[in-house]
């Protein structure tokens, strides 16, 4: 990304300079050459021609480069779902949980920021009652291994259906929503 | 006047209520944050909880504890003394202060799910 950065820069300082060569070439008559004659209608279409080349491209990499991010959020949180086991929670206070569902929580907590600028509010809505859902169930029987064993079952289902729905997230960022 | 959940009560927090060794939410709301806030009402300072340190935050603990201080002396009052500090996790403020503004919307939530289940 840096070396992108550099290279970018690099080839828009060339362009920029060009530019200006091709204009004061014109106005101060440095080379008495035809090669490097060039009117001004030549000039300011290529000034043109570069600004909207960059100004499109660089737009075009600004969204690629946010929806990597997104899509990696969202792959991180449905690995992170996908994760929790038992052993997390009946550890002591269910603290190897707590401290799992932290870790999701802040993922969720920087997607919902921006959940409304990919149309993605109504599932991101969803998932977040969904993991309300578990850690509500788990926090009832804190400390109560039997229960929360018990209710194993149904913390498996709410993490299914998050997953499945995390991926619906993941499809429509890709093939956009009709 | 400053409150730190993990240094002055456990990192490992329990859930609404329990044994004194399971650090439950009644417990912290009975002997720290009922205290603290009414020593900080008296004092007319804000009162500054330290969210950070724990290993996470059991739902039913903070409906018990921020819940309960709302339901005992109403949530505006409680939002204009009390402010957070949290780190760990920033979107936990928005769960606490979400809390105290609506603090029977857990119980009557809980209540749903389970007559739907």
């Amino acid at each position: 990304m840096k070396n992108h950065k550099i290279v970018n820069n690099i080839f828009n300082i060339v362009l920029v300079a060009l530019l200006l060569f091709l204009i004061l070439n014109n106005t101060f008559g440095f080379y008495d050459d035809s090669f490097y004659e060039a009117n001004l209608v030549q000039i300011i279409t290529l000034a043109i021609a570069y600004f909207f080349t960059y100004y499109f491209t660089q737009i075009k990499l600004d969204v690629r480069e946010k929806k990597r991010v997104l899509n990696e959020y969202i792959s991180e949180l449905d690995k992170k779902i996908n994760e929790i086991n038992i052993n997390m929670i009946t550890s002591q206070n269910s603290k190897d949980f707590m401290d799992h569902m932290r870790s999701i929580e802040n993922i969720l907590y920087l997607i919902e920021k921006i959940k409304d600028e990919y149309n993605i509010t109504e599932n991101i809505d969803y998932i977040k009652n969904e993991l309300n859902e578990i850690k509500s169930i788990v926090s009832d029987h804190i400390g109560n291994n039997e229960e929360l064993t018990f209710s194993l079952q149904t913390i498996k289902r709410h993490i299914n259906l998050t997953s499945a729905k995390l991926k619906e997230v993941l499809f429509y960022l890709v093939f956009e929503k009709k | 006047m400053e409150l730190n959940i993990s240094t002055q009560y456990s990192d490992m927090l329990g859930a609404r209520s329990g044994k004194r060794e399971e650090y439950p939410g009644d417990i912290f709301y009975k002997e720290l944050l009922k205290p603290y806030y009414l020593k900080a009402v008296e004092n007319n300072e804000k009162l500054v909880i330290n969210l950070d340190g724990t290993y996470g935050y059991p739902s039913s603990f903070i409906d018990e504890s921020f819940g309960g201080l709302s339901r005992e002396f109403g949530s505006q009052k409680v939002l204009n003394v009390i402010q957070f500090i949290s780190k760990d996790q920033p979107g936990l403020i928005d769960v606490i202060t979400e809390n105290i503004r609506n603090p029977y919307n857990y119980n009557k939530n809980r209540a749903k799910k389970y007559e739907e289940s």
